[in-house]
């Protein structure tokens, strides 16, 4: 039913009102309203979603909730096209690493195959072409190489990281 | 919005492979080879080495070599660590000699070869029995050159044309063709001939 709402709970107490068919774009959230017939009375707790992360899937999935299904992946012939991010979702994801980390863990929890995807795909064209120097610090990862080990890679990356 | 402290290495691998296959195997292990424990083993696994393009290409379809200093530590560095899992690589004319050299393939079944004179393609394999033809395509304004070594032990067989040189291949289940041109009756006979054990045919 169109406008009918249903109420979500975030993992810090939050509850939300959200309308249900905006809610079914989460194939968890339609999971547990058809298959194990919970009541749309009851309140259904997220308990792997903040607030502050939940409003931004809830503002991802209001704007998208009329695109066509997302075709399945395939893998051997999947494009790799990492530029086709919309603008909307380009201003949508000008958010910071950790956020953006938060939103991928969200929208697989949740289920939001078209928002794991642009997230992903947001993140992959950060790591793109940068050597592996430059992505432990984009990333803040630290090197947990030995020194031998990691003497034999530095061997093997100055070469093109002094370009 | 309170700030979060999740970083890319708090991913679960399933989530850092979804994210990884958003680019090509080639861009892959560039940069994500060496980068610490965790991902270099991710990145090393067979799904992103069996199958890798060393070249770029435009939109538009044209194909033009890797930078000079890529192709680099591609030969020098990271080919000679994958070079066994690697099956199927892609690659054009002025890159093609340092790849081949850089170390053997010994479980490379397919190349495919973009900017290539099919005479210099076929004497690189003139110590071997091969199947080959070639192809050009007006609408698409490609040509395409195949060269298989022989015998073909592919479960598979893409992209059959008007041109199909024929033989038998008895390891081949699956078939498909493609062409500007529409096949004749008679083209269907060969293929039936050819591919006794075809399953599928699309």
């Amino acid at each position: 039913m169109a406008g009918h709402k249903i109420k979500l709970q975030s993992n810090d107490g939050d509850i939300f009102d959200v309308e249900v068919e905006i809610a079914k774009l989460s194939i968890t959230i339609k999971t547990m309203l058809e298959d194990l017939s919970m009541n749309e009375e009851e309140i259904i707790p997220l308990p792997n979603i903040n607030s502050a992360i939940f409003k931004k899937v809830i503002q991802w999935t209001t704007h998208h909730k009329d695109d066509p299904p997302l075709p399945p992946e395939d893998d051997e012939n999947r494009e790799k096209n990492t530029n086709d991010i919309s603008s909307w979702d380009q201003e949508f994801l000008k958010v910071d690493q950790g956020t953006l980390f938060e939103l991928i863990l969200a929208a697989n929890y949740l289920d939001i195959k078209g928002l794991l995807d642009v997230t992903c795909t947001s993140v992959a064209n950060m790591i793109k072409g940068k050597t592996s120097e430059e992505i432990r610090q984009t990333f803040n990862i630290k090197n947990d190489f030995t020194p031998q080990e990691e003497e034999q890679i530095k061997k093997e990356n100055e070469w093109c990281e002094n370009k | 919005m309170e700030y979060s402290s999740i970083q890319l290495n708090h991913l679960p691998d399933e989530i850092l492979i979804y994210i990884f296959k958003k680019l090509s195997n080639a861009e892959i292990v560039y940069s994500l080879s060496g980068v610490n424990k965790r991902l270099n083993k991710i990145v090393h696994d067979s799904i992103f080495t069996n199958d890798f393009s060393l070249f770029m290409s435009t939109s538009d379809g044209l194909v033009y070599s890797l930078s000079y200093l890529i192709l680099y530590r591609f030969c020098s560095h990271i080919l000679p660590k994958i070079h066994q899992k690697i099956q199927w690589l892609h690659f054009e004319s002025v890159s093609m000699e340092g790849i081949l050299r850089a170390i053997n393939y010994p479980n490379l079944n397919r190349i495919n070869l973009h900017n290539i004179r099919s005479k210099i393609a076929i004497d690189l394999f003139n110590d071997k029995q091969i199947i080959y033809w070639s192809d050009y395509f007006p609408k698409e304004k490609k040509g395409y050159c195949r060269i298989y070594s022989y015998p073909y032990t592919l479960k598979y067989y893409h992209d059959i044309t008007n041109h199909f040189s024929g033989g038998v291949f008895k390891y081949v289940r699956k078939v498909s063709l493609f062409d500007e041109r529409p096949f004749q009756h008679e083209f269907f006979l060969r293929i039936e001939k050819s591919f006794p054990l075809m399953e599928e045919l699309t």
